[in-house]
């Protein structure tokens, strides 16, 4: 096919692309597509430039050639060219727009734009066929060029931008320092008003024209002197009466005025920072206010407290503070002091496992460690070289690092340096002088050195520059020890119960008897790892350490309990409030403790408490112990007596013995205890049944507070042997 | 921020936070060591919950729970006026119908009960203590007491609760879970919210595990309870047959085993699994190591007192307290049982002050000569106070006191706080006269010290913001050094 | 000419093709249709920004300005007359643009103090666009009826095995996603077995179900599961989360309670299958049923569940009003997923409830017979009046699921203990100020429910608890269908559809697939609330019976699994955790119902923590069967709740709680090596499988069978026999060591004789297989 048939079959295609184009532009809100169709759009960013270029071309070529001396059938693929491909362009174009959500302002001019220029391109393939008028008049083809060029110029212009920013093809502007630079915030609340948030502005806005590298009307904005030097024009932040300050009225100025500060193709200030510039200087523009000293309700107040420099944080992410995941391991925690600072706070943990690579890691921040941590951990020399690299810490914890002062003269070259902590080290007086040398640390720990407090005090005080911390060391006092726990829940022996003892300290002596008698320090039997028990035993305990005055004994009670009964109930019920867990009570081999609400209890008062124990077959009953509760405060006395009657057949009983456990309770023992209470039986009493009756006090002694009323009795346990 | 980025948000930092060593780790260690992590839309929102806002003052926080609440008058809040008015009536003027509990409720008179201990001033700012207080007293020049804190609640569930989640009732997440989710541990091998439970001699309360519940926070962020006992930490020891070598060997099989299964399924979840294992083994090497008192020289053991020897006791639990923190526990909360001074209070208040004086002064001491009280906030203190006038028979040197809400007195030491005595109450010790410091500005108060904005530090849960301070609250600058 | 005609034909063509690409895009739903939805894109923004403010909290507008209604929207501003907030159409005359985008504090909106951050470019494009096309407003999704909508068409149509499908695939491709292969048949069996029943397939059952070549399997193995008792346990564990069940009354001193027999009246009712609106019925009002039976009245424990103070020298009222505050929090979360209690002190600041439709919905609870307090722990009963008796007869005859050891009666809880003749009198309900028991207003209310959720017409309903029960389960009332599919759907994909399961308000998050839940709620109404069909139907979806591989892709774009394109990846909830240990090991006690039971636990949990008063004062461990039964009969003390729950996420039951947070610590993996319960399983596993005449490696295998529900691979295979062996050889060295290992635990050992090393190198073995990821993870 030759130009002429191509040419012939475009300019058809024409007649179906551009009523396409025009439905689809006015239609574009109902506008569904395919994927297929939208990756079609992709391609309009391709096309474009063709019909810019050859349009643009175009409009020179008439703007150049006066006679028009081209012939039109030259001329006509030409343009149909061009109109084809604007045509093209302008339907992918919408297409595309489907896709991502664009600025709709800028779209529906980039859009329309796009379609008149298809459009015009169209007509001026008739324009140059078929109108003389055109043809012949130089004048008509300038004006019309010129407006083909302006349409071209800023509509496509208007879809650059949606690419590429509303900046693109603008002022070429350099990279200032404001785009790049890491503007840093103090957030901490005393921090003052001015290094908050003011500041912050200035440098990011103002500095890179009034800054040391460049300083325009011979104004700085760097630092609080060069402000209130102010510039050429004098002084920037006091108003007088016919006028605002300057500042105040530059930043207010409008935009197109040539004072406007910054000026236009800058970076603008957001409404916020004027807000927070306007206001701190009608405030009076000084540079003291402590932010914690405005009310929390003051706008300036929520205004700078809010205040993050634009893109700030972004910038953080992108260029700035350096991931610290590389630094952090099981053993050491790397971080910064809060978020948006650079300082870095290191915690090393568990000597076990430190490892010097981790800290020499750290050199790699060296200049950012300002706390470090390092107590207990296994340090030599060459680890404290590496520290003495931090050349801004402020505080250092070498506590308990088995260093000595030698190995920790570098420390003293960092200037910065104002909290060490070494507690815990050995070291002399001499070596401790000799540290001190020419050491301007402001603050010492020097906690449990080995060297006596007094000579200690004496000697820090030829330093009044630094404040030590001596603390106390009680080593020479001499306290009592403490008892030992007991590691055994039980108290009831069947056959044999064994009993171990714990103490948290070393090297302690643990003393016990079995018979109630105190331990001594040289004859009671030491303990070793475990005790055997086989009978009824009251054991008191003892623990002895040099350089300790003994422990209190601690006692407790054994029960041998052989034998079972068959059978137990109750035949007078225990009061509604203290059923315990019924007759299982007695024998379930559990022990009520010191609580009696806890159901571990029977409890007894205006019912005397009856109980019978069952054997299937006679039984032979040598002694019983019957556990009870004293707690005098809560009305709870001592029994007063037990007896036992034997039966066979469960009808007949014959008494087998009475025992009366004669007490005097005077007011001075407010007794809480656990006692047992023993009966023995005549040799060989056998019986299937035994019904014991236990008597409670019936009149309260006049010491008491409730004199004259029913004492309670309290049982939780019967052992039969 | 909408909804979705927000919650792709929360998921992120989760899904991160459980990935991290131990998820005990916080957003402040998460978000920095992955900034590009939490790729939302809107930065403000984003880095409000970066922690902390601003340099702390406090790194770590133990709280010396006190639990029943102490009588303020009987060892901090010195009213002459009470012991020359003993026996007499409360002023209603005074009392301004203030509501009381059921216990004295239908009481017919409110006899004024002045204490029965000696007073005296102690440290630079002359601050009173009760004679039953010797060593705290000592210590007087390191103390920020605060005579005006004041609740909402007069019984002790809902103020205990109040105290520890900043709201009476509901399932809200304790202080702790609070720090822990923000500031996470600064030991990855130790979690970063411990609990330590003792209990009095006197009349006590329970207390409840919700105390230190992580309400609607992860379960990462509950209160871990360490027992000075044996095993310190619940499951932490294994059984006899299976020794050290062993142990490793079976990690060693699991992990090589879940390996195989991450390949071929591809859950990221797996290998959570295996850190959270081979963390698991490092906790047991690290718990037993730090909690050991073996190592502890005896001149410590006698600073605490030998009670601190013996597990349970609160002197052990102070020594523990300060070993984990040491450690870097970021908050260490300790629950004293036995404050509930109904009656008997002479008595009963003895044995309380003899369980905590020495070893609460200790643990200042401990931590002051090792350099760590200036970044450790101890505080000391009860849900609320105890009131002016007895509580059942008044006798010349027997009284009770009921529940006090209006003004009671905490202390608290290091981490940034301005030593001396702060506020003031009435003649009466029932109303405050100045300085109020509510609950909530307390909670403000101690975000504060720890670096935290506490208006920004929200957690959105079912579409709601929760934050520690609830709705009010204020950072009382006087309080702060 | 010619060319012109021809032109014309063309360009005819082209409007056709347009109108085609148009109507097919359209046709596609969730395709990219650029209309603003007021729910879906506004709404979420408005609550979340401006409703604090300017919603529907009456006392706390400002400047007179509500953002939730139109009329009010449309309404000239009262403080800025000639303004207006929205002006329909046009976004640049709307003041909420202007505030919404400036930076100026003075305009700003939401304001510096309010702590909420500005809104996104995107959030406000999206409000003018909603502008510009009207602000139209909708009512809230969750409070207009659900309606079956058609279902989607989608391309991938093999892959549809039931209505879910569509709803699911269709949102999948929309998102570019393909659906996972079917899962192994072995997983299916583990997936169904745990989510119906909670437990492992026996060895024997999942060869059973292996070998089956029945083509419908599956459905059957399903129907066999839902036969099961355990179904009832199973889907109890929800249910208890939500009624926040306990085995303690809470506060100080927590003193026992018994309120077990209304959890064992809850499985009862799972396995006979009770459909949704009788089960709730009877909780909500049983008592009040015409002629109610005892268990109908048990059933309304479900209310009483709350805790309940033993704490001398509380005020009363205070706490009585505590309990109903309680208790309309608990109906509002569980049964109708809104957060009613947010309108106890002040009107909803984000949903239509008034702070006068909470006392109304509250009276409904008023009129109980409830007191604040009934003496302290000293004189403390089982139950609270009013109280429900349950004598041995009436156990042994018709309450027979109420099961117990015990001779003596039983009592409980609930709501209304009416005696013959009875009539319910309310207590009069007055509006509470700031929803303090000692500020009441002289406002009276009567009960009434939410109406802005469904209108409450008392002539037809009472207005006692039956009413709201009446109410609750209309076929017409929006939210409960909704939101027990969701409680179903969650419990079965770890996240419901609506991912906010107890909040549908404004403040929830919206349904990923509201099509498809309202479809299966409508569906379930229309099945009669039948729960089994509806678990039935969800577990018979291919959405359900995908693989859990995660491709790199899915990691990538879509780690919370939104799409569904795959199944769910979820650790067993704590109970389940140890049901499948002890189940595996064949320690399992399935007796069902009867008093919770104290299974091994760390010293000192209850005691460090007591008061000293009380029965619970002290744990005291049970022994024999009882230490082996199912989790959810774990005593729950709530003051110190068992801990091996607790480190799994179990719910500490102090509230109505509706979903589990779902961790991964190291106090797990401290718990799974370290819990005697855990090393018993394995020791007594470890006895039995040393008892058979199988080789080594094959009881290896078996065991890890028996575990993980799949054969194991030859890298598994070998790398734990090698493990095996080498333990083998190590105990034939030290027998002593052996014997240590088997002493773990209070289960007696086999009768017969077996070798000691080889049973100890199989239980430590067993422990790894306890100890995989995969055991305790969904497959």
């Amino acid at each position: 096919m030759n130009l002429k048939k191509w040419t012939a079959f475009v300019n058809n295609a024409l007649w179906v692309l551009n009523p396409f184009l025009l439905l689809i532009a006015f239609f574009s809100e109902k506008l569904k597509l395919g994927m297929y169709l939208e990756w079609l759009g992709k391609m309009h960013p391709l096309f474009l430039h063709f019909p810019i270029v050859l349009g643009i071309l175009i409009g020179i070529y008439y703007l150049v050639d006066k006679k028009g001396s081209v012939d039109s059938n030259k001329l006509y693929p030409i343009l149909v060219g061009n109109a084809f491909l604007a045509s093209i362009v302008a339907i992918l174009g919408i297409f595309i727009s489907k896709q991502d959500s664009y600025d709709d302002s800028l779209i529906f001019a980039h859009q329309w734009g796009g379609i008149a220029i298809a459009m015009i391109g169209w007509g001026l393939i008739y324009l140059q066929q078929y109108n003389q008028r055109f043809k012949s008049n130089y004048i008509l083809r300038v004006e019309f060029s010129m407006v083909y060029l302006l349409v071209i110029i800023i509509f496509t212009h208007k879809g650059a931008q949606l690419t590429h920013g509303t900046s693109v093809i603008s002022f070429p502007q350099k990279e200032t320092a404001e785009n790049t630079q890491i503007i840093k915030v103090v957030t901490d609340s005393n921090a003052t008003l001015y290094a908050r948030a003011v500041a912050p502005i200035l440098q990011q806005k103002c500095v890179s024209c009034h800054g040391t590298d460049k300083v325009k009307g011979e104004l700085l904005l760097n630092t609080p002197e060069n402000i209130l030097k102010g510039g050429k024009d004098g002084d920037i932040l006091t108003a007088n009466k016919d006028k605002e300050a300057m500042l105040f009225e530059r930043i207010h100025l409008d935009i197109t005025h040539k004072k406007h500060m910054p000026p236009d193709g800058k970076a603008q200030l957001t409404r916020e920072e004027v807000a927070i510039l306007s206001r701190w200087i009608k405030a009076g523009g000084d540079f003291k206010t402590k932010m914690n000293e405005l009310a929390k309700t003051d706008t300036l107040f929520l205004l700078a407290n809010k205040y993050t420099p634009a893109d700030n944080t972004k910038v953080e992410v992108k260029t700035g503070l350096p991931d610290l995941a590389e630094y952090n391991s099981n053993y050491c925690t790397v971080n910064y002091l809060y978020y948006g600072s650079d300082a870095i706070d290191v915690n090393f943990f568990q000597g076990t496992f430190y490892s010097r690579d981790v800290l020499k890691k750290l050199e790699k921040l060296q200049d950012q460690v300002l706390r470090l941590n390092m107590q207990g951990m296994p340090l030599t020399n060459e680890d404290v070289n590496i520290i003495s690299q931090f050349n801004n810490v402020e505080s250092i914890n070498l506590n308990y690092t088995k260093l000595d002062l030698k190995t920790l003269e570098p420390l003293k070259q960092l200037k910065k340096l104002k909290l060490l902590s070494i507690c815990g080290l050995k070291f002399t007086e001499s070596e401790l002088t000799n540290f001190l040398k020419g050491s301007t640390i402001a603050n010492i720990n020097i906690w449990s050195s080995v060297i006596d407090k007094t000579q200690l005090e004496k000697l820090v005080a030829r330093y009044p520059k630094t404040k030590f911390t001596i603390g106390d060391n009680m080593e020479s006092e001499v306290l009592k020890i403490n008892p030992p726990t007991i590691d055994q829940d039980s108290s009831i022996i069947t056959k044999f119960l064994d009993v171990k003892m714990k103490h948290p300290l070393n090297g302690v002596t643990i003393r016990y008897t079995l018979n109630g008698v105190d331990p001594d320090s040289l004859t009671s039997p030491i303990y070793k790892n475990t005790l055997r028990l086989t009978r009824n035993a009251n054991l008191k305990i003892k623990v002895f350490k040099p350089g300790w005055i003994g422990s209190d004994i601690i006692q407790r009670n054994f029960y041998k309990s052989e034998i079972r009964p068959d059978s137990i109930y109750l035949i007078s019920s225990p009061d509604q409030k203290y059923l315990g867990n019924g007759a299982k009570t007695l024998v379930d081999l559990e022990l009520g403790g010191s609580n009696f609400t806890n159901k571990k209890w029977l409890g007894y008062k205006d019912t005397t408490m009856k109980f019978m124990v069952n054997f299937n077959q006679p039984r032979v009953l040598h002694q019983a112990f019957l556990n009870s509760l004293i707690d005098v405060g809560s009305y709870i006395f001592p029994i007063v007596s037990i007896s036992v009657e034997g039966s066979n057949d469960g009808i007949k009983f014959t008494k087998i013995t009475e025992t009366k456990f004669p007490y005097e309770l005077t007011q001075k023992d407010v007794m809480k205890d656990i006692k047992t209470f023993t009966v023995d039986f005549p040799n060989n009493t056998s019986y299937k049944h035994y019904r014991f009756t236990v008597l409670n006090v019936k009149k309260l002694p006049v010491w008491h507070p409730g004199k004259g009323t029913t004492a309670w009795i309290f049982m939780d346990e019967l052992f039969l042997n | 921020m909408n909804e979705f980025l927000e919650h792709g948000l929360n998921q992120n930092r989760r899904k991160f936070l459980s990935k991290m060593s131990l998820g005990l780790g916080g957003l402040a260690l998460g978000s920095l060591m992955a900034p590009g992590l939490f790729n939302a839309s809107n930065e403000d929102e984003l880095f409000a919950n970066v922690l902390p806002h601003f340099a702390p003052k406090a790194k770590r926080i133990i709280y010396l729970f006190q639990n029943g609440a102490p009588s303020q008058l009987d060892l901090f809040d010195y009213k002459p006026l009470l012991q020359t008015m003993h026996g007499e009536e409360l002023p209603a003027s005074i009392r301004k119908g203030q509501r009381l509990t059921g216990m004295t409720a239908n009481q017919a008179k409110f006899p004024l009960a002045g204490t029965k201990f000696k007073f005296s001033q102690h440290g630079s700012n002359g601050a009173w203590f009760s004679e039953t207080l010797p060593h705290l007293a000592k210590m007087a020049d390191d103390m920020c007491i605060v005579k005006t804190i004041y609740t909402e609640a007069i019984n002790h569930d809902p103020a205990l609760t109040f105290f520890q989640t900043g709201s009476q009732v509901g399932n809200r997440p304790s202080m702790g879970s609070w720090i822990s989710y923000g500031l996470g541990s600064e030991n990855k091998n130790l979690p970063a919210f411990c609990v330590l439970l003792s209990k009095g001699k006197g009349n006590g309360q329970g207390v409840y595990s919700k105390l230190w519940n992580n309400g609607f926070l992860d379960s990462i962020h509950q209160g871990v309870q360490f027992s000075s006992g044996e095993e310190p930490v619940k499951y932490l020891t294994d059984p006899e047959f299976i020794k050290r070598g062993d142990k490793r060997e079976i990690l060693d099989e699991i992990s090589a085993l879940n390996q195989e299964s991450y390949k071929e399924i591809g859950d990221p979840e797996i290998v959570t699994k295996i850190q959270q294992y081979e963390l698991s083994y490092r906790m047991q090497m690290a718990v037993p190591e730090i909690t050991s008192l073996q190592n502890e020289p005896e001149s410590i053991v006698k600073m605490y007192g030998p009670e601190c020897l013996v597990p349970g006791t609160y002197a052990a639990n102070c020594l523990l307290a300060r070993k984990l923190s040491e450690n870097g526990v970021r908050f260490v909360q300790l629950y004293h049982q036995g404050w509930d001074t109904h009656g008997n209070l002479p008595s009963e208040i003895v044995g309380q002050c003899k369980d905590i004086d020495q070893s609460s002064a200790a643990l200042i001491q401990d931590l002051k000569q090792r350099g760590l009280l200036d970044e450790t906030l101890v505080i000391w203190g009860g849900e609320f106070g105890r009131t002016n006038y007895c509580q059942g028979a008044l006798t010349k040197d027997n009284y009770g006191r009921d529940h006090h809400p209006k003004c009671f007195t905490i202390w608290m030491a290091g981490g940034g706080v301005k030593p001396g005595v702060h506020g003031e109450t009435d003649e009466f010790g029932y109303n405050i006269n100045s300085l109020p410091v509510h609950v909530h500005d307390f909670h403000a108060t101690i975000m504060h010290l720890m670096g935290v904005k506490h208006e920004e530090f929200t957690y959105k849960h079912l579409g709601r913001r929760y934050r520690l301070t609830d709705v009010s609250g204020n950072v009382i600058n006087d309080l702060i050094s | 000419m010619k060319k012109y005609i021809s032109l014309g034909a063309i360009v005819l063509v082209v409007i056709g093709l347009i109108y085609g690409i148009a109507y097919i895009a359209d046709g596609k739903k969730g395709g990219r249709s650029k209309a603003i939805s007021y729910n879906q894109d506004i709404r979420p923004i408005l609550s979340d920004k401006c409703f604090s403010c300017h919603g529907p909290d009456a006392n706390k507008v400002k400047a007179g300005l509500r953002l939730d209604i139109p009329s009010r929207a449309f309404a000239e501003l009262e403080k800025n007359k000639g303004h207006y907030a929205i002006v329909p159409g046009f976004p640049e005359k709307s003041d909420l643009i202007t505030r919404i985008e400036s930076n100026d504090p003075a305009i700003m909106m939401p304001l510096p103090e309010s702590h909420l951050t500005k809104l996104t470019k995107e959030e406000i494009a999206l409000f003018k666009r909603w502008i510009q096309e009207g602000a139209k407003y909708e009512k809230h999704w969750a409070f207009v009826a659900p309606v079956k909508s058609a279902l989607p068409e989608v391309d991938h149509t093999k892959w549809v095995r039931n209505e879910i499908d569509n709803f699911i695939l269709e949102k999948m491709e929309a998102k570019g996603f393909d659906p996972n292969e079917e899962a192994p048949r072995d997983a299916l069996i583990k997936r169904a077995y745990s989510d119906v029943v909670g437990l492992p397939p026996s060895y024997e059952a999942l060869n059973k179900w292996r070998n089956n070549t029945d083509e419908y399997w599956y459905a059957k193995m399903l129907d066999e599961l839902l036969q099961k008792p355990a179904y009832g346990e199973k889907m109890a564990i929800q249910w208890l989360d939500l009624a926040r069940y306990s085995d303690s009354y809470g506060f100080q001193d927590d003193e026992i309670r018994s309120q077990w027999p209304w959890r064992d009246w809850v499985i009862n009712s799972f396995n006979k299958n009770m459909h949704y609106d009788e089960f709730i019925t009877n909780q909500i009002a049983g008592d009040l049923l015409p002629n109610a039976s005892k268990a109908n009245i048990l059933a309304t424990a479900f209310f009483r569940n709350h805790k309940y103070t033993e704490e001398g020298g509380i005020i009363e009222e205070e706490y009585r009003v505590s309990y109903n505050i309680d208790k309309t929090r608990t109906y509002g979360k569980a049964v109708l997923g809104v957060t009613i209690e947010c309108a106890q002190c002040h009107d909803h600041k984000y949903d239509p409830f008034s702070n006068k439709d909470y006392y109304q919905l509250y009276a409904f609870f008023n009129e109980s017979k409830e007191k604040g307090f009934e003496g302290d722990v000293g004189s403390s009963t089982k139950a609270k009046t009013p109280k429900l008796y349950i004598s041995k007869e009436e156990r042994s005859s018709f309450l027979n699921f109420v099961n117990t050891v015990d001779t003596g009666m039983i009592e409980v809880s609930v709501m209304g203990d009416w005696k013959a003749g009875d009539t319910v009198k309310p207590r009069p309900t007055y509006i509470l100020s700031r929803g303090s028991y000692d500020a009441p207003t002289n406002i009276l209310v009567k009960p009434t429910a939410l109406e802005s959720i469904m209108p409450y017409d008392s002539t037809k309903y009472g207005s006692n608890r039956l009413g709201l029960a009446k109410w609750t389960s209309n076929k017409k009332n929006p939210l409960t269908a909704r939101v027990f599919v969701n409680f179903i759907w969650q419990d079965m994909f770890g996240r419901g559809l609506v991912k906010t399961s107890g909040d549908f308000g404004l403040q929830g998050e919206l349904p990923s697939h509201p099509e498809l839940l309202d479809w299966l709620a409508v569906d379930f109404m229309e099945h009669n609330w039948d729960i089994k069909y509806l678990v039935k139907k969800i577990l018979s979806s291919n959405t359900y019976k995908q693989s859990n591989l995660i491709s790199k892709k899915q990691l990538e774009q879509d780690p919370e699994n939104l799409t569904y394109s795959r199944s769910p990846r979820l650790r067993f909830k704590a109970e389940i955790v140890r049901d499948y240990i002890l189940s595996t090991s064949g320690l399992l006690n399935t007796t069902i119902g009867g008093p919770s039971v104290k299974p091994y636990q760390p010293k000192g949990v209850w005691e460090s923590s007591t008061s000293g008063r009380g029965s619970l004062a002290s744990y005291k461990q049970d022994h024999g069967s009882d230490i082996y039964r199912r989790g959810l009969y774990t005593f729950i003390k709530l003051t110190a709740p068992p801990p091996s729950m607790m480190i799994f996420d179990a719910s500490n039951r102090d509230q109505c709680e509706a979903t589990r947070s779902s961790t991964n610590t190291p106090l797990q993996a401290l718990t799974m090596l370290n819990d005697p319960t855990i090393l018993e399983a394995a020791r007594v596993l470890g006895e039995n499988t040393s008892l058979s005449k199988k080789s080594l490696d094959e009881k290896i295998e078996q065991a890890f069978e028996t575990i993980v529900i799949r054969k194991p691979t030859k890298f598994e295979r070998e790398k734990l026999i090698a493990y095996c062996q080498k333990q083998v050889a190590f105990f034939n060295t030290k027998p002593a060591v052996a014997d240590a290992a088997l002493k773990v635990g209070e289960f007696e050992h086999p009768k017969q004789k077996y070798n000691s090393s080889e049973a100890a190198a199989l239980m430590k073995t067993i422990l790894i297989m306890y100890n995989l990821e995969e055991t305790i993870t969904k497959s």
